[in-house]
Parts: structure tokens; sequence; C-alpha cells
């Protein structure tokens, strides 16, 4: 038999259903208006028998309902056409695709919103007699068969939402075991194949989209489908207080039950949902934050005792995959207190050993990239700040390995937080103490950086704050004389930015000092230790290439690049305080190249980029040029007013 | 056809008044006129527009046709109800009148007292 096929003209279609859903607009507001006033009018005191509201409003509402979600139908095949054709290219016209193929994207619900209902509590009916049925009606198949029964409804908000009411959280989470249960006859632990975990997103599917039609959702969290719906025709809040914690999983149950649910399971089900930010967020504090706050808790791991959903099947893994879905959501909760106690120190503070998630922290690290990289100025620079008090307060560790990355790529996003820790007055002043943001900047930076991608990471983005405060320096002030004069301002930002470039280069000295040969062997540079020197600050590029402009610069600056690589030869790399040194002369040559470059047009090039012509230009004109020496000095005198403070107090 | 409510009566010296939700009736025959003439409007839009979709066709046009017959009865049925509720609430407010004016003609009866 030939199989079914659908034609269209998708853009055609698709205006059809914009018209369709904007029109019902019009008509959804009279709908409510009708409920309101037969409302207020029953609600009113009279001599004469006025009439009662009856099932009308009830009956209108429905009807703009059940229109919506034909239109919403109508609007789903279009876009399953135009993503049919997005494999294919689309030049306009009618097109014709295989039904299955529209399904297959699985995107196309129901068009008869009744029809949906029904087919939901059949689901949830057939669901109700799998279970009943115990270990003896469940197969891999049986399953199979069940979840199948939602291909159409999973991004059906109607089928969605009567079958989530119906089975409750806790029929969520006895499917997602009876799942499990029948991929493991006979009581035989094995890992639940790929099989059974695409079962459980089709379950995920279909609980996202019944809580995006949430009344009071936060705008632009639910579904826009469904924002004219009424209570009762959207998923009831209840349930989310059940799955923020309210329904307790193993409560009462025995082995002897069937299904043997566990908390696992349920941690399963939604590291494949893609809640709404604000219901995410509430699930991970009731779910989540109770896991890190236990210091006995940590997550099965594939091989260990009960480990049924192998990669899948730690919790805290889970719970973390479910909210990195979404860089908001992992950002609000990270900044939310439970219990006087911020997300964010639950998780830099966990482990070590075991209490790291089964994956090792990455999912755990996710969440917390998004909330140091997150758009939100106020809550990433907040999120920043915290990490820095905790990492380089009392822990002065970072357990979790996934970390530093993305704290390096938090320091990337928050270069004016760190700017911003070193308190102008203590650099303006005499005073030797240090302050304590300085202090735990310093120490913070030293436990990202030990990790040498994290390093080349905040290195590359001190590199381009430096090139950026070039970029917008103040002009010099000149006296009645026409000599410069103490150009107080520029002198300011240069020293600021000295004064980062200092931090960073203490801690990595520290870094260095602590280790070395791991330092130069993550770096990947331990073969050159001139690559090296040359090759972290500023730009790329190897010695070979860059050579003879390099000793030109350092000419100028008093130093001989080769009496620094002739004191340190290659066997004696694990003199660490030598390529501090060197650290330092190239930064310097890097904020002569940055500075010189800041006064041209476009992006810093690396020298590595640079013809021999080209790099012999830019040495002359930073010989020329007093004013980029004039800056380097007071760069240099922020530079050292941070380091040696910070190396005095250390 | 929008329905027309009666104009409120005035309420004779001494006469007992009628209570009779005036407003709320108002507001609601307004209501349910105007939610009468968009689903007219747009019953009549809609035709329209499905003639737009004349090359959709295929088992997805078919369900959204069948579901779309089973939506226009419910249509036309909700559309006399709604037109049904708007007269009951006028009949309401003439009963009110009615009412009002008896009441009057009491008060005035008992001001000029038996001939």
């Amino acid at each position: 038999m030939a199989p079914r096929r659908s034609s269209a003209d998708p853009a055609a279609l698709s205006q059809f259903a914009a018209a369709t859903l904007d029109a019902l607009a019009t008509l959804r507001v009279r709908s409510d208006a009708v409920t309101r006033s037969l409302d207020t009018l029953a609600s009113a005191g009279s001599d004469v028998a006025v009439p009662g509201t009856g099932d009308v409003p009830a009956e209108l509402a429905d009807l703009v309902t059940d229109w919506e979600h034909l239109g919403t139908f109508a609007r789903d095949v279009a876009n399953g056409f135009y993503w049919l054709l997005g494999e294919v290219g689309y030049h306009g016209g009618v097109v014709t695709f295989a039904d299955s193929s529209l399904t297959r994207l699985g995107i196309v619900g129901y068009a008869d919103r009744d029809e949906a209902i029904a087919a939901a509590e059949a689901m949830a009916e057939r669901f109700r007699d799998l279970r009943a049925e115990g270990y003896d009606g469940l197969s891999p198949d049986a399953v199979h068969d069940l979840l199948a029964m939602a291909e159409r409804g999973q991004h059906d908000p109607a089928f969605a939402v009567a079958f989530s009411e119906s089975i409750g959280v806790e029929g969520y989470v006895d499917l997602t075991a009876m799942v499990r249960h029948a991929y493991q006859p006979g009581g035989i632990y094995e890992p639940v194949p790929q099989a059974g975990l695409d079962g459980v997103e089709v379950l995920a599917t279909t609980l996202s989209t019944a809580l995006a039609t949430l009344p009071g959702l936060p705008p632009g969290e639910g579904s826009a489908a469904t924002a004219g719906w009424s209570r009762g025709e959207r998923l009831d809040p209840s349930f989310v207080d059940e799955l923020a914690g309210g329904f307790d999983v193993e409560e009462g149950r025995y082995n002897t039950d069937f299904p043997v649910r566990t908390n696992t399971d349920l941690s399963v089900l939604l590291s494949f949902t893609a809640a709404p930010t604000s219901v995410a967020v509430t699930i991970a504090n009731g779910r989540l934050t109770p896991l890190l706050r236990d210091p006995e808790r940590f997550d099965a791991r594939p091989g260990d005792e009960g480990d049924d959903w192998g990669d899948h099947g730690g919790r805290i893994t889970n719970y973390a995959t479910m909210l990195g879905r979404d860089p908001d959501a992992s950002a609000r909760w990270l900044a939310d207190e439970v219990r006087g106690t911020q997300n964010l120190d639950l998780v830099l503070q966990r482990g070590p050993d075991r209490d790291i998630p089964a994956d090792g922290g990455r999912a755990l690290a996710e969440v917390v990239e998004h909330g140091v990289t997150h758009h939100d100025d106020a809550l990433r620079s907040g999120l920043m700040e915290r990490s820095i008090e905790v990492i380089g307060g009392d822990q002065d560790a970072i357990h979790n390995p996934h970390l530093p990355d993305a704290l390096a790529r938090g320091v990337a996003h928050n270069m004016p937080v760190i700017h911003g820790l070193i308190d102008r007055e203590w650099l303006a002043g005499d005073e030797a103490g240090l302050p304590t943001s300085v202090r735990n900047t310093h120490d913070f930076l030293v436990e990202v950086m030990r990790d040498g991608s994290a390093a080349n990471t905040v290195v590359g983005a001190v590199e381009e704050f430096s090139f950026d405060a070039f970029r917008d320096l103040p002009e010099p002030l000149v006296d009645d004389a026409g000599d410069a004069d103490r150009r107080f301002e520029r002198t300011e930002v240069l020293e600021g930015v000295g004064a980062v470039q200092g931090l960073v280069l203490t801690a990595e000295r520290t870094v260095i000092r602590d280790s070395l040969e791991d330092y130069l062997a993550q770096q990947e540079m331990q073969g050159d230790l001139l690559n090296f020197g040359v090759g972290v600050f500023p730009f790329g590029g190897t010695a070979q290439e860059v050579i003879g402009p390099i000793n030109d610069i350092l000419d100028a600056q008093g130093v001989s690049l080769g009496e620094l690589t002739a004191a340190n030869p290659a066997e004696e790399y694990n003199e660490a305080d030598d390529v501090v040194a060197i650290r330092r002369v190239n930064n310097d040559i890097g904020n002569l190249v940055l500075l010189t470059q800041a006064g041209g047009e476009g992006p810093a090039t690396p020298l590595g980029d640079l013809t021999t012509e080209e790099l012999e230009e830019l040495v002359r004109r930073i010989d020329a040029s007093s004013q980029a020496h004039d800056d380097q000095n007071h760069l240099v005198g922020g530079i050292e007013r941070v380091s040696d403070r910070l190396v005095a107090d250390l | 056809m929008a329905h027309e409510m009666p104009a409120r009566p005035v309420v004779a010296d001494g006469a007992a008044v009628v209570d009779f939700p005036w407003d709320a009736a108002e507001a609601a025959v307004t209501a349910l006129d105007a939610a009468v003439a968009e689903l007219s409007v747009q019953a009549e839009g809609h035709a329209l527009l499905r003639s737009t979709i004349t090359d959709w066709e295929g088992a997805f046009r078919d369900e959204h046709d069948d579901a779309y017959y089973r939506l226009s009865t419910t249509l036309w049925g909700v559309l006399g109800q709604l037109s049904f509720r708007a007269g009951a609430i006028v009949a309401a407010a003439e009963e009110a009148v009615e009412e009002q004016l008896r009441r009057n003609e009491d008060a005035r009866l008992l001001q000029t007292g038996p001939h």
C-alpha cells in the first residue's frame, strides 16, 4: 500500500493558521467578558428573577479553546512542512511529504481537542492496567506500545494536561520505574538501554508540554498557545508542588510493591524534562538542594550496586542536567538561598572524592557557567563575586575538575568585577596590608589557573580587557606650557589595568611555583621555554617567527632576551622563578604591543600573524611612541603595587 | 441582532424601589451581544480563510476538516445560547420595569387616597 501523503503550500498554510489564531484572540477577549459579566450579574441581588449564568460562558470558552487548538494544529503541520523542507530546501509553492515524515518530527498533535483528551485518557487507562498486571504483563514491547500512545500527544497540550492530571506525579514515576523494570527481567541489573531512555524521553516531553500550560507563569515562560485557556484546561499548580518534593517517592513502599520506584527514577524523568524556568528552579530547590546539602549523599556511578540507569543513574547529575538546559534557571537557582545557604555555595563546596556527582561534575559545572556568564549583569556579577568569596576565602580549593574552565569563562565575562575588587584607595595608598577582597581574588585565580585550559582563558580575558581599556584611555592632559600634565585620569585607568594584570600574574606565579612541571605540561608548552614565554601573553606565534622584533622591543626596555633564555637552559625548566621573570617581561612586551595597536583600527593582531615587515613596522612605532612607554610605566606601577604587596603578604 | 435593554423607570415619590442590577445586566447584555457579533464574524471569516488553503491535502487536512465540522456545529449552538441568554436578561429587565411601574402606581394611589 502506498504511503499516505500530505501536500500543502507551507506559506499559505502558515498564514491561514496565524490568521485563525489572531482572530481568535479577539473572540477570547469577548468570551472572557461574557464570563466576567455573567458572574457579576449572578452575584447581584434582584427583586425579579434574573437568569443564571448557565453553561453559556463555559461553552463559549470551551469553543474558543477548541478552535485555538485547531489553529495550533494547522500551525504545527505548517511547521512540520518547513522543518522537512529545511532538509531539502524550499523554493515556494506546493510540496508533498509522507504523513509518516511529518509525524516523525513528533510535533503534530491532534486536530480535535476532545480527541486528544480521549487519547490521553485511553493511555492513562492502559498504564493503570499494565501497572495492575505487575511483572507478569511487563516487557519492553508492552512498555513501548504504551508509550507509543503518546506519539501524537506528547506535544499536544490538551493531551499532555489530561494525561498528567489523570496519572499524577506518582503515575509518572511509576511509569518511569516500569520502563526500568521492563529492561531488567528477573531482577537482572543491566543499565536501561537507549530504547528505554527513548521511552522516558517521550514521557518527559509529555510532562514538559503539560508544564508549559501552568497558569501564572511569568511572561515568556509558558506556552503562548494555551495562554487564554481557563485554569481547568491547564495543569494544576499543585502538580509542581508534588514534583518539587511534595510527593515522597519512596515513602511507604516495599520491595514487594510494584513497581519498585525510586527517587532516581524521578530524577531520570526530570533530566529529560524541559520545564519552564521558574518551575525548574522550584524543582531544583526542592530536589537538588537537599542532595547537595547532605554530606553523605553521593550519586550512583556506572558499576555501582543499583546502577540501573547507567550513565543516567546520578540524581545530582540528573537534576543538574535539567537545570543546565536553561541558562536562566541555572543562574536563578544558583542565586537562590534555601535555609540560609546560597545554592552556589553548595555547588562550589561540593567534594572531594565520591561527593563529586556521577558525571564527574560536568553538569553542575555547566550550571555554574550559565550563572557566571549570564546576560543579566547584576545576576552574573553577583554570582562571580560569591564564587570568589567561597573559593578564594577559607576553602582555597576547587574540587570539581570541570569547574575551573567554567569559572575561567566567568572571569572572562566579569573582568569589571575583578577590577572592582581591587580597592582603589588601597591601591593609591601606602598601607601595606592586603584587603580581603584582593587576597580572595588572588586565591580564587590561583585555584582556577591550576588548570591549564582555564589559565589560558583567564590570561586571554585579561589581554582583551587591557586592550579594551587602552582603546578608551582618556586623552593625556597638557599643562599651560604645553608639557604633559600629571594625566591623573589616564594614570588611574592604567594603574587599574596594571593592578588586574598584577593580580593575575601573581596568581600565575603562585601556580608556577607550586608546580611548574604540571603547569607547563598543561599548557602543552613544556618543550620550549622560549615559546612559553612568548606564547602565553600577549599572542600566539613561535619564538622563531618573532624573535628579532621581540629582541628589539626588549632592547628598548633594557632587557636582553638572550640573557633570559641563556639563564634557562632546557634542562632547568623547573626553575620557576625564571619562568615567572620571563612571564613578567613578556607581559610588558604585550602591553607595549597592545598600547601601540590600540591606537589603530580593528582588533589586536597576534604577532604570529604579522609579516616580518609588519613586525618591524610595529617595533618602529613602539620605539617612536613616547606615550606608549609612558603609559607602560603606569601599568608597571599598578602591576608592581599589587604583586609586591601580594608577594609580601603571601 | 443586538438586544435593547428597556429604559430604567423613574421611581415615583413614595414608591418602593425595585431592586434590579441594571448596570450588571446592561454589561452582560453588551458582552453577550458583542460575543454573538464576533462569533458570527469569525464563522464567516473562517470560511473565507479556508478557501486560501485549497492546496492542503492529505490525512492532516482531513483531520482538520473533521474537527472543524464538529466545531462549527457547536458554534451555531453556542451562538443561539448566547443570544437566548441576552434575551432572557432583557426580559428580566422588562419585568423589573413593569414591577417598578406597578409600585409607582401603588404609591400614587396611596398618596391620592381613596375616592
